[in-house]
């Protein structure tokens, strides 16, 4: 919060209605508008830079976020890239029937998003989380920093070269496999077997992406107060009480916002990952919402159907946000935003 | 809207007719089986070329052979066919991965020089790959001159018209005489590029022989094998004697191929057959059901490779090297490319080609292929000018064996891209890389059979091309328009492709079959059937 007493929360520039008489210290003298007017110029010479720096960014949210929005209404035509959308036909609610006649495509894809998504959620959320407490407790610095590069690194790679890698390692004809079978003992079946197939992606998402979460974990965890640790230890607090009373509560605002914007993605689960490795596995174990859109709209060209089904994926991913946060601030937190 | 149709009519001096009356009723695909469907093909005049030393015949599937290149091998288009303009377009990249880019790969620099135009080529993976990227290029307008097309692409005949130049006018009939080359291209292929009534591109030729099982006949010699078999337990045993996991090779290693191969073993044919006027699709019948239990059990005896069904493994890599003793997805052409581009870092390297055994006492059937790979489409534009110029530059890269421009448009420079061994040019490293950008996909002959330096492949694959011709089984739709196809046909296949695969796999039991086809028969399969039938009522060959 600044020191002047100018106050940098957002003003009402309409006056708040109200049902009491105007207060005779709120100056009668001057005419509402012009006052309005002074302080807009007065705060607008005050933030101009400030405003022109998130220009750029501005124009690139609403240019590639916001006017693609339009592309939507492709989900109520029959939408040939061929016509484009202003000769395609108009064929109402149609493409939305797929979604509640129980085509079996569709379940499979929404039935394995969730199976998928809620382990994300359990198992693979909180490994983020674990690592940091477990690397802020090291406190030599140089290996706190190395163990931290080794972890996020492989976040850089792309999902061809991860798959690949899994493969050439894992594969039944990778590098671990082909040395079992040289010295004559079996070997195992973990990359392109269906059975194994959400133990695939999910250590796969691990491996590559658990390191990088970390960090935001120990960013939120250098910013809790050394002061609050003292003055547990002081109070005979074991390192163990000194975690759940001080360092979670420290950290809580934090998870609660990651885990509201995981919730609005639940039904993204990531498309490259399954895509790159569903010929091996095929659709049943690996189709998701993501590459049914694709597959089927892209690939097969299917555009409105597939538009439609990611239009109704968007929807709720909203609706979850807005949930989420209401109950973030049901709990008392922050959430993404404020009420 | 209004804009729209003024650009229509616009363009309508140049589309003709029967295009812009495609274009204006999109919504009923062009060609839904109407008399009218068909339009005039280009006549059909053999190019003079050199003459070959086993002499084939293309009406029978045979192709010429040649044991050398010839010497002195003479330049046959004589005009410089580009103006000096940039020419930009979309090719499909070869298995072997990308080449080097335009600026650093002299191949391509002789190329553009030889044809005077900046060829701006850009390479995609051929499959879901090259139908996303031309989808996107078409939904934002942002389409480049030349777009080689994927028969099996979405809405085709809707798209084509809309967006490409019928090239009716400057081919048909004897109007193709302009373009010598492109008159050298059979009338049998250019069925594939005939859409409501007009034609709408340079069909890409790669033979009629496709799915040519290929053994590496150096490790067959090894194990004291031979690469031929009489009967389907003849095959099981091979496989069984080839594959050695512990050393690392398996008997082969592609699930598309590996099935094509049984369904030859097992008689089922390649894709439609037609009958009397009727149509039946393999997968319907009973041969096609048994050669799924027979690579069923291949799979699960483990002579197949384990990455035989992820779509990301190179088959190229590990039949070259080795790790896969008989490789079953190639056209009759793979061969040669093997022992060209391979023979340097694998000397070792024989293949033989493996004709299928007789399914029936007295039967056998190749499966074939209707012999167009792809199309390779013209933008739409009004500009005759520049149609007649690209046509011309398509024409320089369609020249026929023998020729400068052959040597030129696969082989690259010489001294740096091959060396000359006697009066075979034979690639260098540098080419075998600068090569791997496939120029030959904007447009080719029919080629003869030849490896360079390697005199004795040659008739090797003469004598398997006599051998299994007779009994070459095309499917029968090509040419024919279906608008269920068109519609749907991309995602039927690919969703019977991933049934066919789970069966393979043992996901699913063989019985379960039937009723995968029973399903595919109701959300089109039968509107399929239908309307091939009456295509083929209409159409004008038969």
């Amino acid at each position: 919060m600044p020191q002047t007493g100018e106050p940098v929360v957002l003003e009402r520039t309409v006056p708040r209605p109200t049902t009491r008489p105007a207060e005779p210290e709120a100056d009668p003298e001057a005419p509402a508008p012009p006052a309005r007017r002074v302080r807009v110029r007065a705060r607008w010479r005050r933030d101009w830079l400030l405003l022109a720096v998130l220009g750029p960014g501005l124009v690139l949210l609403v240019l590639f976020n916001y006017v693609p929005l339009l592309g939507n209404v492709i989900a109520f035509q029959d939408y040939q890239p061929y016509l484009g959308i202003e000769n395609s036909t108009w064929v109402g609610f149609e493409n939305f029937q797929v979604l509640f006649s129980g085509d079996a495509r569709v379940t499979n894809a929404v039935i394995n998003t969730l199976i998928i998504s809620t382990i994300q959620i359990v198992v693979i959320f909180p490994i983020p989380l674990a690592l940091a407490l477990l690397l802020n407790s090291i406190l030599a610095e140089r290996i706190k920093t190395v163990v931290q590069s080794i972890l996020y690194l492989p976040h850089f790679l792309s999902w061809v070269i991860v798959v690949s890698i899994f493969q050439s390692m894992l594969g039944d004809a990778g590098l671990v496999n082909t040395w079992l079978r040289s010295i004559g003992a079996d070997t195992f079946s973990f990359v392109g077997n269906p059975d194994t197939f959400l133990a695939l992606v999910t250590t796969q998402s691990i491996w590559r992406d658990a390191g990088w979460s970390m960090i935001l974990f120990l960013a939120a965890l250098s910013a809790v107060d050394q002061q609050l640790y003292e003055a547990a230890a002081v109070d005979g607090a074991s390192k163990l009480r000194q975690l759940w009373h001080v360092t979670l509560p420290g950290i809580r605002g934090m998870i609660v916002l990651l885990l509201i914007l995981r919730l609005g993605d639940v039904l993204s689960v990531g498309f490259e990952q399954l895509i790159l490795q569903q010929d091996a596995v095929g659709l049943a174990a690996s189709e998701v919402i993501d590459t049914y859109v694709y597959n089927n709209g892209i690939v097969a060209g299917n555009w409105g159907l597939s538009a439609a089904v990611g239009l109704i994926k968007g929807i709720i991913g909203v609706v979850l946000v807005l949930l989420a946060n209401k109950a973030a601030h049901l709990f008392g937190e922050r959430g993404l935003y404020q009420s | 809207m209004q804009l729209d149709r003024r650009k229509f009519l616009g363009l309508s001096a140049a589309v003709g007719a029967t295009a812009l009356l495609a274009a204006c009723t999109p919504q009923q695909s062009a060609g839904s089986g109407g008399g009218s469907a068909f339009g005039n093909l280009p006549d059909y005049t053999p190019v003079n070329g050199p003459t070959p030393d086993i002499a084939g015949d293309l009406s029978k599937d045979i192709l010429d052979v040649f044991t050398k290149f010839p010497a002195n091998p003479p330049t046959l288009v004589s005009d410089v066919p580009g103006d000096g303009s940039e020419i930009t377009g979309v090719i499909f990249i070869s298995d072997a991965g990308a080449g080097p880019s335009m600026g650093n790969n002299a191949f391509w620099k002789n190329a553009n020089e030889q044809v005077n135009a900046k060829l701006n080529l850009t390479s995609i993976v051929q499959g879901q790959d090259s139908v996303t990227k031309v989808q996107s290029l078409i939904a934002g307008n942002d389409l480049p001159e030349l777009v080689q097309f994927d028969l099996k692409f979405p809405q085709l005949s809707g798209v084509l018209p809309a967006k490409f130049t019928d090239l009716t006018e400057f081919l048909a009939g004897d109007a193709v005489k302009e373009f010598p080359n492109l008159a050298g291209i059979p009338e049998q292929y250019w069925r594939g590029a005939s859409f409501g009534g007009g034609i709408y591109g340079i069909p890409l030729v790669f033979g009629r022989m496709n799915f040519v099982m290929q053994t590496r006949a150096d490790i067959f010699e090894k194990m004291g094998l031979t690469p031929s078999v009489s009967n389907k337990q003849d095959f099981l045993d091979l496989c069984a004697a080839l594959t050695q996991p512990s050393a690392n090779r398996w008997a082969i290693g592609n699930a598309r191929g590996t099935l094509n191969y049984a369904k030859e073993m097992h008689g089922a044919p390649s894709v439609w057959v037609q009958d009397a006027g009727k149509f039946t699709h393999t997968w319907e019948t009973d041969a096609f059901v048994d050669a799924l239990s027979y690579v069923r059990d291949m799979w699960s005896a483990g002579y197949m490779h384990p990455d035989s069904f992820a779509g990301n493994t190179s088959l190229e890599q590990l039949f070259a090297g080795g790790t896969i003793a008989m490789s079953g997805l190639s056209s009759i052409y793979d061969m040669p490319y093997y022992l060209e581009n391979y023979t340097k870092d694998f000397p070792e390297l024989r293949i033989a080609p493996m004709a299928p055994p007789e399914y029936e006492p007295g039967k056998t059937i190749k499966t074939g292929y209707p012999g167009v790979y792809s199309l390779m489409a013209i933008k739409k534009t009004s500009d005759k000018e520049r149609v007649r110029m690209l046509l011309r530059v398509l024409d320089w890269f369609a020249s026929p064996f023998g020729s400068t421009e052959y040597l030129a448009t696969r082989y690259g420079v010489e001294g740096v891209d091959y060396d000359l061994k006697g009066t075979d040019p034979i690639l260098t490293s540098q080419g075998i890389n600068e090569t791997k950008v496939q120029l030959q996909f904007l447009a080719r002959s029919v080629d003869p059979l030849y490896v360079a330096g390697r005199p004795e492949a040659a008739e090797t694959l003469d004598s398997y091309q006599r051998q299994v011709a007779p009994f070459l089984n095309v499917d029968a739709a090509f040419g024919l328009q279906s608008a269920t196809f068109d519609r749907k046909g991309a995602q039927l296949t690919a969703e019977m492709t991933d049934a066919q695969n789970a069966v393979l796999q043992g996901r699913r039991p063989v019985s379960d079959w039937k009723g995968i086809v029973a399903d595919w028969k109701k959300n089109g399969g039968d509107a399929m059937r239908g309307e091939y039938e009456k295509s083929f009522a209409a159409a004008p060959w038969n």
